[in-house]
């Protein structure tokens, strides 16, 4: 037997599947291909889906040798990543990437872990461990039809493997050289027939980066760690009905690029879901509640800033006839947010109906809109001389509509082609509609940070083809994509804006959140993947995207550190090869991107342009498995560099890391 | 006309011929691994299968015809040697069409293809004991003989006839249901 099988990481399929969720095991299954719901709420083949996406599996998760979820998503097409410290790393899709990029919308199992304070994701405060992961679904391009406010230029959903329908043990410990340790253990427990438990634990302590630059005169020094804790249930309260509970705990640590300046960064979080889905005569019902709670804060008190999230939704999927299937959907939200100045918070209601026509057995067509309204609430004290009162607040309202349409044509058995147009709306965060700070004794003149709640929402207007063929004669699928966007009303947050000085003494120099214009982007993807039955594995890409902006930005004029036309590689390529033979397996990936432009604060009056040049990047790993239940692995991370400046942070150094894993 | 024009003329016409010839004559083919394969998987979203222990199959085949019995026997072998849904495996007898009225006990049929003279008979059973008919022949959905049309090759396709699934009181996932064809 030539292909090597990590039973231990590899959960066994459970019972049938359970009528009311989506097991995406047994229809992966079933179908041979992946299988998402991240596309329109319908389970879809990957094949089928109308919108631009890649999944990342469980078994290019374990191959890659990463350690958290940006490292799994690092050679991914479409993918930007910006390492700025070993616990922070930004993750953007086809550019506009920053320090705390508000651009990605991050869900695990459809919950939201994109933070809504400063509009960001931090990755080492999702509570889920890589080994539970069964795939990470990629879609590119706007999804706000399904997702609502903020899924405007892309959405990473991380699937887990299910508590009832899989069954999954397994510990892992890694040991980074120098001085990075890496633990976890997930375990999925049968409750009889009908119920099951998955519990998973997990922390890593690494190791800073290095190598400061000129500009960087001070990154904290904080002990970069991190731990999770989640439990998750599921529950078949009859055969039509099912109920699923889900407790999360996070706690992070460690040195972040706040765009300005680093920062020793200090996250709390937590969460608590309940769902419910019921089959009946008038379709599958959903019904699913949440809430999240954040303590972000720049000092070991995890209380400067204090979030909470509820949201509550249901929906209903109803299969009209042969041809038509309908999901309708609504959702309400209420976002709070305690910070310096007063507690901020907005209430959405939402609306969405998706229709799914297949007008033939090789064409379907997919239509979805969605109806958001906002309402902004305020209590607190605004700056003074800002201009703004709490009737700013109390009267600001946003509408807004969304839409995703996608044509999917099977012209052959091998052929497919995609046609898809959507638009999104990515929101101002929290932060940006209502920040009131004022450093009166700041020592070079007071000055203050205000939000400003008039800011219109970024709307992104997408367009998208791609053809993907089945290349049979060497066991490979090619990919080809071509995509145009257009952001309107994109925005700057207060500490990205030019100042405005007010001619009051004392003179305050003001900073407003902004908005700055439109941007374009335009590009094209090509991919090849594939591997022959004996275990052999490839894949090449090559992305190219363009970002001309009409901003108005003064760029590297010291204030603002977003610059959209430049901030974005125009030129990204990757390369895998890989081999699985008796109990080895062995992986190669590397990535070269063309230069881009980053920002470096020498204090904390300035900013410079930083422009980097082009880089490779490539890792290898290699495991060998022990017995049916244990393996080692042992992984080397940028193995063609000592020390690479890939952001104007510090250099990421060359690591090793050595793995024990054991299935129980 | 020359020979080698007329060829060329009459080129792709016999082209599609043979290839419409071999696609009947693959119509008409046994389930292969592969079909039972995807079989298998489908079971799995069918409402009232068993979640342990064994699926009975019954394989229903024209007893009339000249290899009815002997192609049943090979696919009998192949399914009961076929691991079913989760954790589940498959087990399978062969039932000539005529007798289907008096078959032993199954939880599904699997239609051999060239059954139509006999959908009454099947349909009754099938109505009567609520089991799921299943078929790799294409000609089964449109003669109202199977709920699911299962085809593995070139990729995984099933069809499902919902009216016919309504009528054996057949329940299907709703999940998957949205995601293959309905007739």
């Amino acid at each position: 037997m030539k292909r090597l099988a990590i039973a231990l990481t590899l959960p066994l399929a459970g019972a049938p599947a359970a009528a009311q969720s989506v097991d995406y095991g047994a229809l992966e299954r079933m179908f041979g291909e992946p299988v998402t719901a991240s596309a329109t709420g319908e389970p879809l083949r990957i094949s089928e889906a109308p919108v631009d996406m890649e999944i990342v599996t469980q078994d290019d998760i374990r191959r890659s040798g990463a350690v958290d979820i940006p490292g799994a998503l690092r050679f991914v097409p479409g993918i930007d990543e910006r390492v700025y410290g070993a616990n922070h790393t930004e993750v953007g899709i086809r550019g506009y990437n920053q320090p705390f990029n508000p651009r990605l919308l991050v869900l695990l199992n459809g919950r939201q872990v994109y933070l809504d304070d400063y509009g960001e994701v931090d990755w080492k405060s999702i509570p889920v461990q890589l080994s539970e992961i069964r795939q990470i679904e990629v879609v590119k391009g706007p999804n706000s039809a399904l997702y609502g406010f903020n899924a405007a230029y892309g959405v990473i959903n991380i699937v887990t493997y299910d508590p009832l329908a899989d069954s999954l043990g397994t510990a892992n410990l890694t040991f980074g050289m120098p001085n990075e340790i890496d633990g976890s253990l997930v375990k999925i427990l049968p409750l009889g027939d009908s119920a099951g438990v998955r519990i998973s634990l997990g922390g890593q302590k690494v190791r800073a980066l290095a190598g400061t630059n000129a500009y960087l005169p001070g990154i904290p020094v904080v002990g970069d760690r991190n731990g999770t804790a989640a439990v998750s249930g599921k529950v078949q309260l009859s055969p039509k009905t099912q109920l699923s509970l889900e407790l999360s705990a996070t706690d992070s640590r460690g040195a972040y690029n706040e765009g300005y300046s680093y920062s020793g960064v200090f996250i709390r979080t937590n969460s608590a879901r309940v769902g419910l889905s019921s089959e009946s005569d008038i379709g599958l019902l959903t019904l699913d509640a949440y809430r999240n709670e954040e303590r972000y804060s720049d000092l070991p008190n995890y209380g400067a800033l204090h979030g909470q999230v509820y949201v509550l939704q249901g929906s209903d999927d109803l299969i009209l006839d042969a041809d038509n299937s309908l999901r309708v959907h609504g959702e309400y939200r209420s976002d709070q947010l305690t910070l310096p100045g007063g507690e901020i918070g907005y209430d959405i209601y939402a609306g969405s109906l998706m229709w799914n026509w297949r007008i033939t057995d090789r064409l379907s067509f997919v239509n979805s809109a969605r109806v958001d309204y906002l309402t902004l609430h305020f209590d607190g004290k605004t700056a003074p001389l800002s201009g703004l009162t709490n009737a700013d607040y109390a009267n600001r309202s946003i509408t807004g509509f969304s839409f995703n349409s996608g044509l999917v044509y099977s012209a052959t058995d091998r052929d497919s082609i995609r046609l898809f147009a959507g638009r999104g709306l990515q929101i101002p965060s929290l932060y940006d509609l209502a920040i009131q700070d004022v450093f009166p004794d700041y020592p070079y003149g007071p000055y203050a940070v205000v939000g400003n709640p008039h800011l219109e929402p970024t709307a992104v207007l997408n367009f998208g083809l791609d053809y993907d063929r089945e290349l049979p004669q060497i066991n490979s699928r090619l990919s080809v994509g071509l995509f145009a966007q257009r952001s309107d009303d994109l925005y700057v947050e207060p500490s990205s804006a030019p100042p405005v000085v007010q001619q009051v003494s004392p003179y305050y120099y003001y900073y407003f959140a902004t908005q700055t214009g439109y941007g374009l982007a335009a590009g094209v993807e090509a991919a090849l993947k594939g591997g022959s039955k004996s275990g052999l594995r490839w894949g090449a890409s090559y992305t190219f995207t363009a970002t001309p902006d009409h901003t108005g930005l003064k760029y590297g004029d010291l204030y603002s550190y977003v610059d959209f036309a430049y901030s974005t590689p125009c030129h990204v390529a990757t390369a895998s090869i890989g081999d699985s033979w008796g109990p080895w397996e062995a992986d190669l990936q590397a990535r070269w991107q063309s230069a881009y432009r980053d920002f470096v604060a020498p204090d904390q009056e300035h900013l410079r342009r930083y422009n980097l040049g082009a880089y490779a990047t490539v890792d290898a790993r290699i495991a060998y498995r022990l017995t049916d239940a244990t393996s080692i692995a042992f992984t080397a991370r940028q193995l063609n560099a000592a020390s690479e400046r890939q952001t104007g942070g510090p250099n990421v150094q060359r690591s090793f890391l050595l793995s024990l894993t054991a299935g129980f | 006309m020359t020979a080698r024009r007329l060829s060329g003329r009459l080129g792709l016409p016999l082209l599609l011929a043979a290839v419409f010839a071999i696609g009947n004559a693959r119509a008409a083919d046994l389930p292969s691994a592969g079909d039972i394969d995807a079989i298998s998987h489908t079971l799995g979203f069918v409402e009232g299968m068993p979640h342990a222990g064994k699926i009975r199959i019954g394989v229903v085949y024209d007893g009339s015809a000249e290899t009815g019995r002997s192609d049943a026997a090979k696919v009998v072998d192949a399914v009961s040697a076929a691991a079913g849904p989760g954790s589940t495996q498959l087990g399978a007898v062969g039932i000539a069409a005529a007798d289907i009225g008096t078959a032993a006990d199954v939880d599904a049929l699997l239609l051999m293809p060239g059954l139509k003279a006999f959908t009454r008979d099947i349909v009754a059973a099938a109505t009567r004991r609520h089991l799921p008919t299943i078929s790799t022949d294409p000609q089964c959905i449109e003669q109202q003989l199977c709920v699911l049309w299962v085809q593995a090759e070139p990729r995984v396709s099933v069809t499902l006839n919902t009216g016919l699934a309504e009528a054996l009181s057949v329940r299907i996932s709703p999940i998957f249901a949205m995601m293959v064809k309905r007739k």
